[in-house]
């Protein structure tokens, strides 16, 4: 059962670098699928090219969020994500670093479960990724989400 | 009708004498009507005895009726003609008997005897004048027929008695007829104011009737019959007239006495009394008697008391009169003049009497006229100019002319006409009315040329007079406006606004209003005017009329279009300029949100490798190396902190800050739980008594409270424990001040203002490290939430900040 995956959707390869460094540091075993933009990621999760095979590309319990993506933003991904069926009960938590509130508004409008803000320090970013796994991982009881539900 | 002597009174051929006659002879004994009397009462009762008869008349036979003198039996006084038997009677020349009426075709109709009193027996003896006219009877009358008719006896006793009445009527006629002379005679001389007098010169005796007591007040028979005593009530001023006449008439120098005097009225007051008298001398020529009439003249003399004083009176009038009072005669010849003629015309009165009116002040060319009046007048009584105020020209002494008005009134004095004019130099009042004329004339100029449009209009709007000037503004044509009101030329947007005020103008409840409104041209285009209105009002005070003024500032009302239009235009300029600006700021927005979101990604990288190489690799690197590491995370660290300040600072510059009551107490604990949480036991920090409510953004006021705390934990002198005390003063105006006191470095007095700006910093940031935003993000928020901030300081002493904001008080 892999089905723990945290996928990172983050256009900045430092930062989604550095936080999956945070998360291994963390001890947590998941596996953390990364895409660098809007489309990727749908992609990723409707199981598209090149990700259809889900061994490889598991659907993950959650997807931490980037807004300020390249094609598709990440409140687009948002919204598509409610608008499938078979997804829209995935939990989305927002890690930007935007603290505009009319980001944060927007997000919560079209469905975020969560929204953070990108700390500006390893010390900070080491205790978000702990808490984050802690309550979403282990605590938080997800709904069953399946990809071709509908399909 | 059988029996009526209706066929009598012309008829009398057979008798001997006209009914005229006998009607006129009965009228002069003047009888008819008059009350009872013994005499002829004895007569009836003697009547009725001696002819044993129930009833006795003694009758009068008149035009329409008979009338009873005496009645006995009978009841009444007069009976219609038609019912007479007399008339018959008295056509006999003797006595006349009718034994039995009923069986007499002459009576048997009667209603005496058919009805009524049915009278059977009639016997009469006329009543028969010196003349020889019958004028009724001494009759008696039965109800029973007398077959035998009366005895001799009888018959002569009702013929005695017939004669007795007559003599009777005889005796009153001729003494009524002396009664009557006497009164006329006494009521003539009454109306005469006179008495006659008779005096004896030999014996001094003067006879003079009760009249001549009485005129004189004196009680009748008082008098003294002399001529003494006469003498002695003569007025003494005119006693020696008086003698002088008398002697005059003695001495034969004049033929009679005739002398006005005044006399004593016993009442004090004297009588005028006018005597004439004449005469007597006895056979020897010696003077015997006189004799004459006095006669109360008293009350002529008031009369011509009265005329002279009233000719006096006219005099004056005359005299003192303001006109010129002229009359001529029916020549035209002058024989009035008055003193203000003379002054008028420069003739004395003694020059103008007798002179011809026409030739001395009538002007030439209107002599002619005048004589024709004169002539006309004379010949039918017409005179147009009579009784008529005129106005001509009339010529003085020295040959001037001068206007006149004059009215004439034609008199009669004796047979001939005269002429009274009055006539006034008016040459003062046609100067007045020529100024009047001429000030009418300036104002109508004024009125005319005035650069205002004047129109006058009635109750109902209506023109009624109108300039020229107002022609020219509405352009339409004196004519035109006459047909019109003023709400015909007004804007309809304009009509019921002034209609409205000009009700209440011509109600009176208002003098006058001004408005600034337009007409529609002639030509259709709008013309602005400044309307006043007023109101002329009449002898009651209510309004007559309106007056308009107006002025054409249809100039005028186009530069303020045009600078309305250039206002509105440049508050447009604003709003574009205002859109430009909150795009701008929406630009700049976006560009502190590229700055958050883009520039803190390679600090976060910088500092996350940095971190990242020092924990993973750190072994295998040397103290140095470490060192360099440690300073590029602390630069990150700053980095990230100035970055974020100023997206703080920038926030609060721009959206909007929702303001509610917050309690000082609670904003203060919750940013001092922050301070403690990031640095515990690093200073000593005291705050209570903070009850305020006040007006903020508990956000806002938060992030200030804390950046005024840290600095004061922050500045302190090395190796010092900070002591820092919040406490709220409530100042006036309903504000609240937050003291933030520390036991810090304080501040030179020179810096107290510059160390609210932004990236201002007073000291090296190895000393105390910072970026420079805090207090311009504790100025701005006050500033946003309409507070206030300062600090007292001095250097080495500590610092006292405060910010300012308004009170809540509990009620909201």
């Amino acid at each position: 059962m892999r089905g723990e995956a945290i996928l990172v959707v983050d256009d900045d390869p430092d930062d989604a670098h550095l936080l999956m460094r945070a998360l291994r540091k963390a001890g947590i075993a998941s596996p953390v699928p990364h895409v660098g933009d809007g489309d990727a990621a749908i992609a990723y999760l409707s199981g598209a090219a090149p990700f259809q095979d889900r061994e490889e590309h598991p659907l993950p319990k959650l997807v931490l969020l980037d807004l300020k993506l390249p094609r598709r933003s990440g409140h687009e991904v948002l919204e598509w994500v409610r608008a499938q069926p078979g997804l829209r009960r995935l939990p989305i938590v927002v890690l930007t670093s935007s603290g505009q509130r009319s980001d944060i508004a927007r997000a919560y409008d079209l469905g975020a479960n969560s929204y953070l803000v990108k700390p500006a320090t390893t010390g900070e970013l080491n205790e978000l990724v702990r808490a984050v796994h802690a309550y979403w991982i282990r605590l938080n009881m997800s709904a069953q989400v399946d990809a071709h539900e509908s399909r | 009708m059988t029996g009526s002597p209706a066929e009598g009174p012309q008829t009398s051929a057979g008798v001997g004498w006209s009914e005229a006659d006998r009607l006129s002879a009965l009228r002069a004994y003047s009888i008819l009507d008059t009350a009872p009397e013994p005499e002829f009462d004895e007569i009836t009762e003697i009547a009725a005895l001696v002819c044993k008869a129930p009833i006795a008349l003694v009758s009068l036979v008149a035009e329409t009726r008979q009338f009873f003198k005496s009645e006995v039996g009978i009841g009444v006084r007069e009976m219609p003609i038609e019912m007479s038997i007399c008339a018959h009677a008295i056509r006999e020349r003797d006595l006349f008997v009718a034994p039995d009426m009923e069986k007499d075709p002459r009576f048997a109709c009667n209603p005496l005897v058919a009805d009524g009193p049915r009278l059977r027996f009639y016997a009469g003896a006329p009543l028969v004048t010196p003349e020889g006219l019958p004028i009724g009877t001494v009759c008696v009358l039965d109800h029973e027929p007398r077959p035998q008719g009366l005895t001799a006896e009888q018959g002569m006793t009702l013929r005695a008695l017939a004669r007795a009445a007559m003599a009777q009527l005889e005796r009153k006629r001729v003494t009524g007829a002396l009664a009557q002379s006497e009164e006329r005679y006494r009521l003539a001389v009454a109306a005469f104011h006179g008495e006659t007098y008779d005096s004896d010169l030999e014996s001094g005796y003067a006879h003079h009737t009760p009249r001549f007591d009485e005129m004189l007040g004196v009680h009748p028979g008082d008098g003294e019959p002399t001529r003494e005593w006469w003498f002695t009530r003569l007025h003494p001023d005119d006693a020696p007239r008086f003698h002088e006449a008398l002697r005059d008439l003695l001495n034969g120098t004049a033929a009679q006495l005739d002398v006005e005097f005044r006399v004593r009225h016993e009442n004090g007051g004297w009588i005028w009394v006018w005597q004439r008298g004449l005469l007597l001398r006895d056979a020897e020529g010696r003077p015997k008697r006189i004799a004459g009439a006095l006669l109360d003249i008293t009350e002529r003399k008031k009369v011509d008391e009265r005329l002279r004083a009233s000719e006096a009176l006219k005099g004056a009038i005359l005299e003192a009169a303001l006109d010129c009072i002229i009359t001529i005669d029916h020549d035209s010849r002058i024989v009035e003049w008055n003193p203000a003629a003379e002054r008028t015309f420069g003739y004395t009165r003694q020059a103008a009497l007798g002179c011809d009116l026409a030739e001395l002040i009538i002007p030439p060319e209107l002599k002619d006229t005048h004589r024709r009046g004169m002539a006309r007048f004379l010949a039918t009584g017409e005179g147009p100019v009579l009784g008529k105020r005129v106005e001509l020209e009339a010529v003085r002494a020295d040959g001037s002319r001068f206007p006149v008005e004059l009215a004439i009134s034609a008199i009669e004095i004796g047979a001939k006409p005269h002429f009274t004019a009055y006539l006034r130099d008016i040459t003062s009042r046609r100067e007045a009315e020529e100024n009047l004329r001429e000030s009418d004339q300036r104002l109508k100029a004024t009125y005319e040329r005035a650069f205002a449009g004047i129109a006058e209009v009635d109750a109902d709007g209506r023109y009624l007079r109108v300039n020229e000037q107002f022609s020219s503004v509405t352009g339409y044509s004196r004519e035109e406006l006459l047909a019109r009101s003023f709400a015909d030329i007004t804007h309809p947007e304009d009509r019921e606004r002034d209609r409205a005020q000009f009700h209440r103008l011509m109600a009176g409840e208002v003098e006058a209003y001004t408005l600034e409104k337009r007409y529609v041209h002639k030509e259709g285009h709008t013309v602005w005017i400044d309307l006043a209105a007023s109101h002329v009002g009449g002898a009651d005070g209510r309004p007559l009329y309106g007056i308009r003024v107006v002025r054409d500032v249809t100039d005028r009302k186009q530069a303020e279009d045009e600078l309305y239009q250039l206002a509105a235009e440049l508050e447009r300029r604003v709003e574009e300029r205002t859109a430009q600006l909150v795009q701008t700021n929406a630009e700049l927005s976006a560009f502190a949100y590229s700055i958050s979101h883009d520039l803190r990604a390679p600090i976060r990288a910088m500092e996350g490798y940095a971190e990242a190489l020092i924990e993973d690799h750190g072994g295998q690197l040397d103290g140095e190396a470490r060192l360099y590491l440690e300073r590029i995370v602390a630069a990150a660290h700053r980095m990230n902190r100035l970055v974020e300040d100023l997206l703080a600072y920038s926030r609060l510059s721009q959206g909007e800050v929702v303001l509610r009551p917050v309690s000082l107490a609670q904003v203060v604990a919750e940013a001092l739980q922050e301070i403690t949480t990031e640095k515990p036991d690093t200073a000593h920090i005291d705050a209570d008594g903070l009850a305020q409510i006040v007006r903020a953004n508990p956000t806002t006021l938060r992030q200030a409270i804390i950046n005024l705390v840290s600095n004061a934990v922050k500045f302190v002198p090395p190796g010092t424990m900070p002591h820092v005390r919040l406490r709220a003063e409530e100042r006036g105006e309903g504000m609240v001040r937050l003291w933030v006191e520390d036991n810090g470095i304080g501040l030179a007095s020179e810096h107290l203002e510059r160390i609210f700006g932004v990236f201002e910093r007073l000291h090296s940031r190895e000393a105390y490290p910072g970026s420079g935003i805090g207090l311009a993000i504790v100025r701005r928020s006050m500033e946003r939430m309409g507070g206030a901030c300062g600090v007292e300081s001095e250097l080495g002493k500590g610092s006292r900040f405060w910010i300012e904001l308004a009170k809540v008080e509990d009620a909201e």
